[in-house]
């Protein structure tokens, strides 16, 4: 079954629906979680909480407006922030070590996720190698270290409006490379 | 320093992209929120930015999580259903409840076969038609225990009603008993006094008789002894006083004694005389009284035998005047009563 279609039996309340939704992303959006938390009992709480999230919401999910996983690690990313920032997480020490958590090439999809989002994965990674440096660099402290654009502006010594300029190239230049995967054929 | 539009490095729309990526604190975030609510352009762009961020999320890379994971998800889903369920039957019940109370207007408002009506319990689904009737049976079944209840409850509260009635007027005829009581009480208590005002008479009265007896034995004795005889004739009086009187003389000497009873005691401020008569002549001998019981008994000295007189006579007079004699005049002789 697609995941357009599992969504489809979530929002019917279908327990096995669900299972084989987390069946196919739990390790990524536990994986999101463990990067942007760097805590496994918090990791935990925050994937079970995205899934509950996707048992409740799911007739709210709208194919047509995009595929089923962009709106799965939205959920999550959104989710796995409010944790970080309700934690009062020490971002400047994760960034110090983003080399050791930020590696494109470690992803490791389990063997369900690799039918479904491999190809997705790869064109990701492309995407973001083609950004130029200063652009991947507040994607990278932004979105996957929970940086605020006031705490890069101040890491990186930039000016706050250069910081969300790049921010906002980046993220259009994303979308562009992106768009084929983010609508898929619809 | 790059610019897009025009827009102002701090005004929201210049901050979507850092929305998007999740770089905005609370405040700015709610800014961000507020203004893409009011601008389909920026909303447009946001949602664009937002999903491109998402499918740049999957890039993160993947981590084993605790086996325990997806049961524990699957439990919490399982427990949310259960929840979701009895809400629903909560939802279901207070529906049936209302139809229960338009019940009446329903059933006039809708003419149609009840086969149509059935029909339409159908149209929503065969679970929720099922699910409906098995409520309402279970609405019905606790209705009907209700009202047996209400029943019973209402018998019990005409019962204690009617036990109440009942020990009320327990009570009162209780009161109006205890008020009998005392008024009882009061006249017996008055009553006592009164006894104990005769016993208190009969008791003075008993000494006075005692008294009395005791000295008619001691003439009895005396006369046994001859020391007093009783004269040849009786006085007028013991005939009509309904008492007795006795007169006695000394066998050794002018002395007389007077044994009288039946008679009342003279009324205060007079007292009783004895006159011997001797034909149309009376001679002055004693006063005397009786005590409470009408008994008395006086000696005194005779001026010459009994013998020599022909009879006594007794009368009643004022202690303040002198003997008068003429009182013992035959037509003037005074008769106990």
């Amino acid at each position: 079954m697609t995941d357009q279609e599992l969504a489809s039996e979530v929002s019917e309340r279908n327990r096995d629906a669900l299972a084989a939704l987390y069946d196919r992303y739990g390790r990524r959006v536990f994986g999101m979680a463990a990067r942007l938390l760097n805590d496994t009992v918090s990791s935990e709480e925050v994937t079970q909480d995205v899934f509950m999230r996707v048992w409740n919401r799911a007739s709210s999910y709208a194919p047509e407006k995009g595929k089923f996983t962009t709106w799965l690690f939205r959920i999550a990313h959104n989710r796995a922030i409010d944790e970080m920032r309700k934690k009062g997480r020490d971002r400047n020490r994760q960034a110090d070590d983003i080399a050791d958590h930020w590696d494109l090439e470690s992803s490791d999809p389990s063997p369900p996720e690799v039918a479904v989002t491999n190809s997705e994965y790869a064109s990701v990674r492309a995407a973001l190698a083609k950004l130029p440096d200063p652009q991947r660099q507040v994607v990278e402290l932004s979105y996957f270290k929970g940086m605020t654009q006031s705490e890069i502006s101040e890491k990186t010594g930039q000016p706050l409006g250069t910081v969300k300029t790049r921010m906002r190239l980046a993220l259009r230049k994303l979308h562009t490379a992106l768009e084929s995967e983010i609508y898929g054929d619809l | 320093m790059t610019r897009n539009d025009g827009e102002h490095e701090s005004s929201p729309a210049s901050s979507l992209a850092a929305y998007a990526l999740g770089a905005l604190d609370a405040e700015e975030a709610e800014e961000v929120e507020l203004y893409v609510e009011f601008n389909e352009d920026a909303a447009r762009e946001l949602d664009s930015m937002l999903q491109t961020a998402a499918a740049v999320g999957m890039l993160i890379g993947t981590k084993e999580p605790p086996a325990t994971l997806k049961q524990k998800i699957l439990d919490a889903v399982e427990s949310d259903a259960a929840a979701r369920r009895v809400d629903a039957s909560v939802s279901l019940l207070t529906h049936i409840e209302r139809e229960v109370v338009s019940g009446a207007e329903l059933v006039t408002a809708d003419t149609r076969p009840w086969y149509q009506r059935l029909t339409d319990g159908f149209g929503v689904g065969k679970l929720a038609f099922a699910t409906s009737i098995a409520a309402l049976l279970v609405a019905t079944i606790v209705a009907v225990q209700l009202g047996a209840d209400n029943v019973a409850l209402n018998r019990r509260v005409s019962e204690t009603a009617l036990s109440v009635q009942a020990s009320t007027e327990y009570a009162n005829m209780v009161l109006r008993e205890l008020d009998d009581a005392r008024v009882a009480l009061a006249a017996a208590e008055v009553r006592m006094q009164q006894q104990a005002t005769q016993i208190e008479s009969m008791s003075a009265s008993n000494d006075a008789l005692r008294e009395s007896f005791n000295d008619q034995i001691s003439l009895t004795y005396a006369t046994l002894q001859q020391q007093y005889q009783t004269p040849d004739w009786l006085p007028d009086s013991s005939a009509h006083s309904g008492g007795y009187m006795y007169l006695l003389e000394s066998a050794f000497g002018p002395e007389a004694a007077l044994v009288i009873g039946g008679v009342a005691p003279a009324p205060p401020g007079e007292e009783y005389r004895l006159y011997l008569t001797s034909g149309d002549s009376a001679v002055y001998v004693v006063s005397f009284n009786m005590n409470r019981v009408g008994y008395g008994t006086v000696t005194f000295p005779i001026p010459a035998p009994l013998s020599s007189y022909d009879g006594a006579h007794i009368t009643m007079e004022d202690v303040t005047e002198a003997p008068d004699p003429t009182l013992a005049e035959p037509a003037n002789r005074y008769r106990p009563q």
